[in-house]
């Protein structure tokens, strides 16, 4: 899990961060209650985790294929074996979070993108 | 005595027409709660790109007024809530309202939003329509009102759906890490019958389980139930019993020991009351003793879990029969203070049929009965079981085990409509019971008093009922007798009736007692009832949770508090509705069950039970629904400590006199039409969705991409009608044509080279100025549009592209490929909006739309109830607005005598003088949460401030728009005796007027403030700029403090308003507004000028409804010219005009003295009219067969014999609209049309009517009337503006020839009459127009302020507009308009005096040169040359733009607050700092 999340960090520091914060939030939750007194297993607080690990490291992957050059959605689905739709979904999200970014768009019809470090010039 | 009324209004619903409501509600001097259902107002208008026919972006007309509605402290907003009930009357009515928590404080919450960075968990956002996602703690959209935070902790269905909410999603959770104990423990807080229940409910939890519902099948919740409480008995601990604390020494008495009174009895018992119970069976359990057959429920089981009942000190006394045995009166002198009678149903429902009688038919309840008392052991050969309930079943399978040679199951509906359990039918099925479907009992036979069969009729199944199964009737001729030698009805059960009227209860018709649905209290003080004898036979665990609430109730009473208090949200709840993407499918584990062969010998058990290995399996399936997490994590974050997650939801009841709904509509899901490909196909997208991809703010920031695979489609069709004009939804979504239209030219607008190609119906272009839109779209934008509608889409599954199969215009069938397809999606009646009604008392009509009259259109079957916008039927933003307006009138009408009595005014203290002062300025640096503080060094800019000239203090807050920053701020400026104030942080369009407020609060002029914008010109375009942010922050407090340096204090001037209207028209339009205003208590003139009042409805007979118009004039003419406040002048010309807002003087010439009278009032309503065009083609007055609607209208209403003389009628529509000369839609003609059309059939059915169209525009409910056209054979022909009809004279007979597109040739007709739909123009009014000095468009129609949402306002202060005036509409949309225009006007004699001056322009005369520039370039055509031969500028007039200063080449006039030497003093502080630099 540690590996996961130092990958996500490498891509998304402020992702990472709030996965830590949800792990340190863990004994809490599974030893006593979350904050509406609902019991947690180990199990359920792991599905939780799971789910967003799974998607930010995802995430991550599609900001790693994009940052030496700029890539089309097919084309970063294809390296990194993952549905089209699914790679656009993250591209939404990550240019919601200005870590991804349209860098041009080929013949007026296939957007290329980008990743730039939070921080680096856009 | 009448109570006095109150002067509050509440308003339900937030988007447009709600907001538009409030702000004219509270201008017109009433309070207002603006309460909405989501967490933000705004509505659906917030979600749209741009609007129709203008290209306005949405979101930025529509942001002032959010601002607007949030700054009114007269509106109190109520989000995230529910109207409950509404009681009382007109004038006096209680709000009972839910606010539903949202866990975050709005007094502290800033919106600063740090909550939404840092929450971890991500859903999907409703707001962009599933497109992106969000965070668990959220608002909408950025400039969402209210601005604080909503948590949307939602509650997994499979908890929401157990009728005691056990925590469903906690014991399974144990269950699957092994921790059984603490999961029954879980349970047993709840349920003293896990074991039992785990066996025999019903559980419509896993009916509403999500991963039953989303991925393959439901967590077998019930038999994990089971196998915790079987593991603690299998390893031999007792149950056990809990400590009661607290000993109470009152005595309950509970009547009917079934699953209601144990269940009532325990809980009872565990408050520590003193509890017996009485039973009249000589067994403990009730159904579940004597209904349940053993095999599905031990009975050492059930004794059991009865057994830890009595031990909590429960007594049962069996034996005991109510009403004989014991009384009321009895349990009273025995000292019981309280009862909980659940008695249950145990009677049997007859079949009604002869027979019933005979030896060998035992009803179904008495059987299982008998059979578990023992007191029946065996029967023998054929049983025949009547009925498809779980009784019906239960004792099938029972007859089996009890010997029957033979059991068959007879049920009159399908096995679709069987209400058993499906696992019930399943197992009877494999022991070998057979069911016959579609059958009923017409009679039993028997030889000798004993039953040999039954008679049986076979059914067929019709339209669905009430129940929503489908009804079965007999097949005529279709009976047989079937051989049976025991008969078992098993059909229903009902209560005891004579046994519940002898003690007295009130009772439904169903026979069950009437009792409090929240408490359960019955007629009987300190009697309360539950179980099947309230409910009709349901579920056990129905009874259990009446149980429940009884004896919450009980406690209540016995401790005399109040019943009800909080327990009205006891069953509001929010579900999880999604579940996680990639959930890999994994079957349900299997119950393991005797072989049925062997079981159906015995009566043991036949469901086997979980082994450990099997709960944790099935336990682990559970997908632990939930969205917030509880983590705890935006508390930590949040700087204001806004976040509280144990705000409970409350309720309150406020008074208000009159209601308005604005709920809005419900967008159509296209999932149900399978043929489109939606949800399956992932190119094809709603139009809503697609609105979202257009939008800056949408998931492609306004770049259209594929769903599929992102690429930007260079093809994209739009399919009209999808929810519309279809049987499900007979009705038209008025708005489809014009968004689609509106989405194609955006689309083409930002992809260069796009196709986009709109396949339709009819093009419904009816509204002012939408067929020039239609045309710029294909001649302008080149939009194709395709006369097909398209039967299927289909897809190329390598490449996503989507392939349409259409009829072309040649009529051969084409298929074409796009890149994506967007399905124009109609308007449904809100479900949400429905169940209001339901709650409230409001009448629907058949479409689940509000109901209402064409002659009171906002107006409710509930008085004092208003209605607008959608709700009342499909509609676009303009008439939402306009009709907000409308019911403002009525609203305002009802509680004039209540105007101004609930509003708040502010005091406030004497301004401060400044004059002579050196500036001493206070700059208060804001950090806005992170928004500026994580980019811009705050401390930095403070700092750098106190050096600036002239600033006396500085200093920075966390937010400095916060209210304890506010109060913060006064004191600096008293301590530091500051003069000018400047606040660094934000946007002025949503700050500014609450800093203004906040130093005019401490005594300064609010002109002594200045604003620099630091956040959205700074910190967030440059948000990875660091330093370069720093420096250019400081740049912009510089410049600020320059500006300020050189403020003055500006001072508004207040003018007394005249408290009368002038409303020029008298026809329908004119008259509903002079009595609109004339209601609101103001005085009015209604200049007409023909002799009399009526104007066009004179010449209108009746309405497409069928309402007779002329009875309605007459009323009306009568109100009007009875009103004491409305002096009718008719005969009457207008002459002259003048003055402004408040303060117009009018003159009239009088006829036929030809006087001339003066007129003073304060606004003014244009109400002058339209009227039929005498068309100039198809022989029109040469030919006496050719007339128009109106003519031929009332050729069929006032001459007997003209209907039956017609043979044959055609129709021509356009007549003079939508041609070069007029390029608009006349609206009413098509409906105009059908409505004469079937007159005309209603008096002469042979009558051949022929319709020639270009489009039919049965727009909204009018399109069922099309349908009825069509269905009555009244033919519809469709022709082309190239190719129109000829109509000529043929051997003296008129011949009508036209091209018949379908069959594709010309086809002559030689009708009787021909009837021309012309079009409506406007009456005479380009003088008044001058006069007035407002706009007309090119077609004569006034033109109002903004087509969108100020549709009854001229750009001029104090003067509206409505009726045909406005533009072609019917007789119902006049009389919304003109009540919209009354109430518009209402808002300024509302007030008694009006502002002026502030932050307008001033002329200096000594540098005028009269050039006339600033005439030419005021948008307002404010600036007039005095007498003096100066330019003159009425600050009344003045909207303060600017635009007149920029250009004067004398530099004579000056913007306040906006003088040159502020603006000059900001450009050399930028030149300061480079200086410095260099």
């Amino acid at each position: 899990m540690e590996e996961k999340i130092a990958f996500i960090e490498k891509w998304d520091a402020f992702s990472a961060k709030k996965i830590r914060a949800l792990l340190e939030k863990k004994p809490i939750m599974v030893e006593e209650m979350n904050v509406y007194g609902e019991i947690y297993t180990h199990r359920q607080f792991q599905i939780a985790l799971d789910a967003i690990l799974r998607r930010e490291t995802a995430r991550s992957r599609v900001c790693e294929a994009v940052s030496e050059k700029p890539k089309p959605v097919r084309e970063i689905a294809g390296e990194l074996g993952m549905k089209p739709d699914e790679v656009l979904r993250h591209i939404v999200e990550l240019r919601r979070r200005n870590l991804v970014f349209v860098d041009h768009i080929e013949d007026g019809k296939i957007p290329y993108y980008r990743y730039t470090a939070p921080g680096g010039s856009s | 005595m009448t109570q006095k009324k109150s002067g509050a209004v509440l308003v339900v619903g937030g988007g447009i027409g709600g907001m538009q409501a409030a702000l004219d509600l509270t201008a017109s001097g009433f309070k207002v709660y603006l309460l909405e259902k989501g967490a933000n107002i705004g509505g659906t208008m917030s979600q749209l790109d741009k609007t129709f026919p203008t290209n306005d972006c949405s979101m930025c007309i529509m942001s002032p007024k959010l601002v607007e509605v949030a700054r009114d402290p007269n509106i109190e907003l109520i989000t995230h809530a529910d109207l409950l009930s509404l009681e009382g009357e007109p004038g006096n009515f209680t709000a009972t309202i839910a606010r539903h928590t949202k866990r975050v404080d709005p007094e502290k919450c800033t919106g600063c939003g740090l909550c939404t960075q840092n929450c971890p968990l991500e859903v999907l956002s409703e707001y962009n329509e599933g497109e992106t996602g969000r965070s668990a703690i959220y608002i909408n959209y950025p400039q969402a009102v209210p601005s604080t935070y909503v948590i949307d902790k939602e509650d997994p269905p499979c908890a929401i759906a157990c009728p005691i909410h056990l925590d469903v999603r906690e014991y399974v959770g144990l269950i699957a890490e092994g921790r059984y104990d603490e999961s029954l423990a879980i349970i047993r807080k709840k349920l003293p019958f896990p074991s039992v229940c785990g066996r025999i409910c019903s559980h419509p939890c896993e009916t509403m389980c999500l991963r039953g519902r989303k991925v393959d099948e439901p967590i077998a919740i019930a038999s994990l139930k089971r196998f915790v409480a079987d593991y603690e008995a299998s390893s031999g601990k007792p149950i056990p019993v809990p400590v009661v604390h607290e000993k109470r020494e009152e005595k309950v008495a509970v009547i009917g020991a079934g699953p209601a009174g144990l269940t009532c009895a325990n809980d009872l018992a565990l408050k520590g009351y003193q509890v017996q119970v009485f039973e009249k069976l000589p067994v403990v359990g009730g159904m579940l003793a004597v209904g349940i057959p053993d095999y599905r429920l031990p009975r050492d089981v059930l004794n059991k879990e009865i057994d830890a009942i009595k031990a909590l000190g429960v007594e049962v006394n069996t034996g005991v029969a109510f009403g004989n045995d014991k009384t009321f009166e009895d349990l009273e002198k025995e000292g019981f203070k309280a009862v909980f009678f659940a008695v249950g149903a145990h009677k049997n429902q007859t079949l009604n049929v002869s027979g019933e009688d005979l030896n060998g038919v035992i009803p179904g309840v008495d059987f299982l009965r008998d059979l578990n008392l023992g007191t029946l052991t065996s029967l023998s050969g054929n049983v025949i079981v009547i009925g498809g309930g779980n009784v019906a079943i239960d004792a099938a399978r029972s007859a089996l085990r009890a010997g029957a040679r033979s059991v068959e199951i007879c049920y009159r509906r399908s096995r679709k409509e069987m209400p058993a359990n499906d696992e019930e039918i399943e197992e009877a099925l494999a022991e070998g019971i057979s069911f016959r479907y579609l059958v009923s009992p017409v009679e039993i036979v028997g030889k000798d008093g004993k039953v040999t069969g039954v008679r049986m009729i076979r059914m067929r199944l019709s339209d669905p009922d009430d129940s929503g199964r489908r009804r079965p009737i007999p097949v005529k001729g279709s009976e047989q007798i079937l051989p049976a030698d025991v008969v078992i009805p098993a059909i229903g059960q009902r209560t005891d009736v004579p046994l519940l009227e002898n003690l007295g209860f009130k009772l439904s018709r169903r026979g069950t007692l009437v009792v409090d649905e929240l408490t359960l209290e019955t007629s009987r003080p300190g009697v309360f009832a539950g179980g099947d004898l309230v409910t009709g036979p349901a579920m056990a665990i129905d009874a259990m949770a009446a149980g429940k609430r009884a004896a919450v109730s009980i406690d209540r009473y016995l401790r005399g508090q109040d019943l009800r208090a909080g327990r009205e949200l006891e069953e509001t709840f929010f579900p999880v509705e999604d579940v996680r993407e990639g959930i890999e499918k994994e079957p349900r584990v299997a119950m393991p069950e005797e072989d049925p062969g062997k079981r159906i010998k015995t009566f043991d058990e036949v469901q086997l039970g979980f082994t450990e290995e099997m709960a944790v399996q099935e336990a682990k399936r559970c997908l632990s629904c939930r969205r917030c997490l509880g983590c705890g994590i935006c508390a930590d974050v949040c700087e204001a400590d806004a976040i509280d997650y144990s705000i409970p939801p409350s309720v309150e009841r406020v008074s208000v006199g009159a209601v308005i709904l604005s709920p809005g509509f419900d967008e159509y899901d296209p999932i149900h039409k399978g043929e489109y490909g939606y949800g399956r196909y992932p190119n094809v997208v709603s139009s809503i969705e697609f609105e979202r991809m257009l939008s800056a703010t949408g998931p492609y920031s306004s770049t259209v991409m594929r769903p599929s695979d992102g690429d930007i489609p260079q093809k994209i069709a739009f399919i009209q009608c999808v929810g519309s004009r279809d049987t499900d939804h007979p009705y038209c979504s008025s708005v489809c044509c014009m968004y689609a239209t509106k989405e194609a030219i955006i689309a083409k607008e930002h992809l260069q080279g796009i196709e986009t190609t709109i396949f339709y119906m009819d093009i419904r272009a009816f509204g002012k100025g939408f067929d020039a839109y239609y045309e710029r779209a294909q001649s302008q934008f080149g939009v194709k549009y395709v006369r097909s509608m398209i039967s299927r889409v289909t897809e190329d599954p390598v490449t996503h592209d989507l392939i349409l199969t259409y009829q072309g215009e040649d009529g051969a069938l084409k298929n074409e490929t796009f890149h994506m397809v967007v399905l124009s999606v109609g308007l449904e009646a809100s479900r949400e909006a429905i169940a209001l009604s339901k709650r409230i008392g409001v009448d629907l009509n058949g479409y689940g739309f509000c109901d209402t009259h064409p002659f009171t259109p906002v107006s409710t079957s509930r008085p004092g109830v208003f209605v607008c916008g959608a709700f009342q039927g499909p509609k676009d933003i303009p008439e939402t607005v306009s009709q907000a307006s409308s019911s403002v009138a009525y609203a305002a009408g009802l509680l004039a005598d209540a105007r101004g009595t609930e509003l708040v005014h502010e005091e406030l203290p004497e301004e401060i003088s400044v004059e002579g002062q050196a500036p001493r300025i206070g700059v208060f640096v804001c950090h806005c949460g992170v928004n500026i503080g994580s980019v811009v060094d705050v401390p930095a800019v403070r700092d750098y401030a106190k050096t600036l000239p002239d600033v006396a203090y500085a200093e920075d807050n966390l937010f400095t728009c916060s209210q304890d920053t506010q109060d913060h701020i006064k004191e600096m400026i008293a301590e530091h005796q500051l003069n000018r104030v400047i606040v660094a942080s934000c946007s002025p369009r949503t700050h500014e007027p609450l800093f203004q407020s906040t130093i005019r609060q401490a005594g300064l002029n609010k002109y002594l403030f200045e604003m620099a914008n630091i956040r959205d010109q700074c910190s967030w375009v440059h948000m990875h700029m660091h330093s370069e942010s720093t420096e250019k922050a400081k740049d912009l407090v510089r410049m600020a403090v320059a500006s300020a340096r050189e403020l003055v204090p500006l001072h508004e001037k207040t003018l007394p308003i005249i408290k009368k209207g002038l409303v020029i028209g008298g026809g329908v339009a004119g008259m509903t507004a002079a009595l609109k205003l004339s209601e609101q208590g103001y005085e009015v003139f209604l200049v007409e000028k023909e002799p009399e009042l009526g104007g066009n409805l004179r010449n209108i007979h009746f309405t497409i409804e069928g309402k007779d118009v002329h009875a309605f004039m007459e009323q009306l003419i009568d109100e009007v010219t009875r009103n004491e406040k409305i002096h009718v002048i008719t005969n009457a010309l207008i002459v002259d005009f003048s003055g402004t807002q408040g303060n117009f003087s009018t003159g009239i010439m009088v006829a036929p003295g030809m006087y001339y009278r003066k007129l003073e009032h304060g606004v003014v309503i244009v109400a002058t009219g339209g009227e039929e065009l005498k068309p100039d083609e198809y022989l029109y007055g040469q030919n006496d067969h050719v007339m128009t609607q109106l003519e031929f209208e009332k050729s069929l209403v006032e001459e007997p014999q003209f209907a039956l003389s017609q043979n044959t009628v055609v129709m021509i529509q356009c007549v003079g609209s939508r041609d070069e000369q007029r390029p608009y839609c006349s609206r009413v003609c098509c409906s105009t049309a059908i409505k004469n059309a079937l007159r005309l059939k209603d008096k002469n059915p042979d009558a051949q009517v022929m319709i020639l169209y270009r489009d039919i525009r049965t727009y909204g409910l009018m399109e069922p009337y099309y349908r009825e056209a069509r269905r009555r054979g009244i033919i519809f022909a469709r022709y082309d503006l190239e190719q129109k009809p000829e109509v000529f004279e043929k051997d003296g007979r008129l011949t009508v020839q036209f091209f018949e597109p379908i069959i594709k040739r010309k086809v002559t007709v030689m009708p009787d009459t021909l009837v021309l739909s012309s079009a409506t123009v406007p009456r005479e009014n380009e003088e008044l127009a001058l006069m007035l000095k407002v706009p007309r468009m090119a077609d004569g129609f006034f033109l109002e302020a903004h087509m969108k949402l100020r549709p009854v306002d001229f750009a001029t202060d104090g003067i509206y507009v409505c009726g045909l005036a406005h533009s072609p509409k019917t007789i119902s949309e006049s009389i919304a308009q003109a009540a919209a225009a009354a109430a518009r006007a209402g808002t300024v004699l509302a007030k008694d005096y009006i502002s002026v001056g502030g932050v307008v322009a001033v002329v200096d005369e000594e540098k005028c040169a009269a050039c006339l520039t600033c005439v030419r370039a005021c948008p307002y055509s404010v600036p007039v040359i005095n007498e003096r031969g100066k330019a003159e500028i009425d600050p009344i007039k003045c909207h303060g733009c600017g635009v007149c200063a920029a250009e004067c080449p004398g530099k004579a006039i000056e913007l306040q607050y906006f003088r040159d030497v502020q603006v000059l003093a900001k450009c050399d502080a930028i030149n300061e700092e480079n200086e410095v630099a260099a």
